[in-house]
């Protein structure tokens, strides 16, 4: 081969290496991590996680992990030593301990168990794989909660936590409503809304929380339950409400350790990891000494709104 | 009397409590709180068979603390750690 073609053989060599690592490797930050998903199933683009478009950067380096994203068409044969199940939204996750300590978490339909997605990771989720098979239903979703799973355990020892509540951006300030499923933490977001002058909607299911120098702060995140609600900002937090269902409107401050019982629920976590569940634990400790954290029981109505809302910030 | 395995001790904003640490207790949503004295008891324990009379004897040899109180109070903290369910 002649020089001038060994040249341009290896320009274009070059060419195709970057467009690949330009196509197919995004950049994201969420709550100020850099996270990198590398898709490699030619059906699963950008498009698929449309959430993620006010996080896009272009530069950047990766400080929390790493998703490659397959499309996986024989069931994997590494299963790994099972640890435990659960469900979620009529979903079933099962998580298993690879051979090299990391994990794999294994999301499939009960109605239709045939076919799962699976994620693999390394010890600390600074790595995964998405491999992705079934019904492009069970598929976005499985995408979606690999990413939160990833998300959560590679943060954990970060001081930064997703929190599972709905949050109210009011006067520079965010206020995040908790409880279990059901309990009425976006109607009790829709309450302030309504009734309480100057506010809005900073995230309605996922937001993530950090605490920076002694602050506690909470961004708005791709992941917002059924209301999309996808906001790229943040706010100190101004107060933390766990809210029960009650025949009455009754708010009570708590703190240490009942602070802290009132945070844990919401927040997933793999207590059988030390790694994790130190890392989750001391955060909400945290928490629980930053901010004012209450409980409040309630009705669904204005009043119980404006009794948070007074309480919290008088 | 033994502490359930997969139970551990913590410190959460400023208290020690007893939380869940394993797979098999994922739904022990609750954290027990601990004072110094229990906590320190809960450590001594770890993984041997106890009764009353066990705990009275750690409280005494710690504490000053006469036998019969120690005895009482033991009587009383294994009916609460059953409670909670962290003992079996």
């Amino acid at each position: 081969m002649s020089r001038k073609k060994t040249i341009f053989a290896t320009i274009y060599h070059l060419c195709f290496i970057i467009t690949i690592l330009i196509l197919e490797t995004l950049l994201y930050c969420v709550a100020g991590h850099t996270l990198e998903i590398s898709l490699q199933d030619p059906q699963i683009t950008e498009e698929w996680i449309p959430s993620f478009s006010p996080f896009k950067i272009t530069n950047g380096v990766k400080d929390l992990f790493s998703l490659t994203i397959l499309a996986g068409e024989e069931p994997s044969e590494e299963e790994g030593s099972f640890v435990t199940d659960f469900n979620v939204d009529g979903m079933l996750f099962q998580v298993y301990r690879r051979p090299n300590n990391g994990y794999r978490y294994k999301i499939s339909n009960p109605k239709a168990p045939e076919s799962w997605c699976d994620l693999l990771s390394n010890e600390d989720f600074s790595e995964g794989t998405a491999i992705m098979r079934g019904e492009n239903q069970l598929k976005h979703y499985s995408l979606n909660n690999f990413l939160m799973l990833m998300y959560g355990f590679s943060s954990a020892t970060k001081e930064t936590l997703l929190f599972h509540s709905s949050v109210i951006e009011k006067d520079g300030k965010g206020y995040l409503f908790l409880g279990k499923s059901g309990t009425g933490k976006s109607t009790h977001s829709r309450l302030w809304l309504e009734n309480i002058p100057n506010t809005s909607l900073l995230n309605d299911d996922n937001p993530v929380i950090r605490v920076i120098d002694g602050k506690a702060f909470v961004y708005g995140s791709p992941w917002s339950g059924k209301t999309p609600c996808y906001k790229n900002r943040m706010v100190e937090i101004g107060g933390i409400v766990r809210l029960k269902q009650y025949p009455a409107n009754i708010i009570e401050k708590q703190t240490g350790v009942k602070a802290y019982a009132a945070l844990l629920p919401s927040i997933s976590n793999m207590i059988w990891d030390k790694r994790v569940s130190h890392g989750i634990s001391d955060t909400i400790s945290s928490l629980a000494t930053i901010c004012q954290v209450y409980q409040l029981q309630c009705l669904p109505n204005a009043e119980a709104a404006e009794l948070s809302y007074n309480t919290l910030t008088k | 009397m033994k502490e359930k395995k997969g139970f551990g001790l913590r410190n959460i904003a400023g208290q020690m409590v007893v939380v869940a640490q394993s797979a098999e207790n994922i739904n022990f949503g609750k954290v027990i709180a601990m004072n110094n004295s229990s906590a320190y008891l809960w450590e001594a324990l770890e993984g041997k068979e106890f009764d009353a009379q066990t705990m009275a004897d750690l409280l005494t040899q710690k504490y000053a603390v006469e036998a019969e109180k120690a005895l009482a109070d033991s009587q009383k903290l294994i009916e609460a750690w059953k409670n909670a369910g962290i003992i079996e």
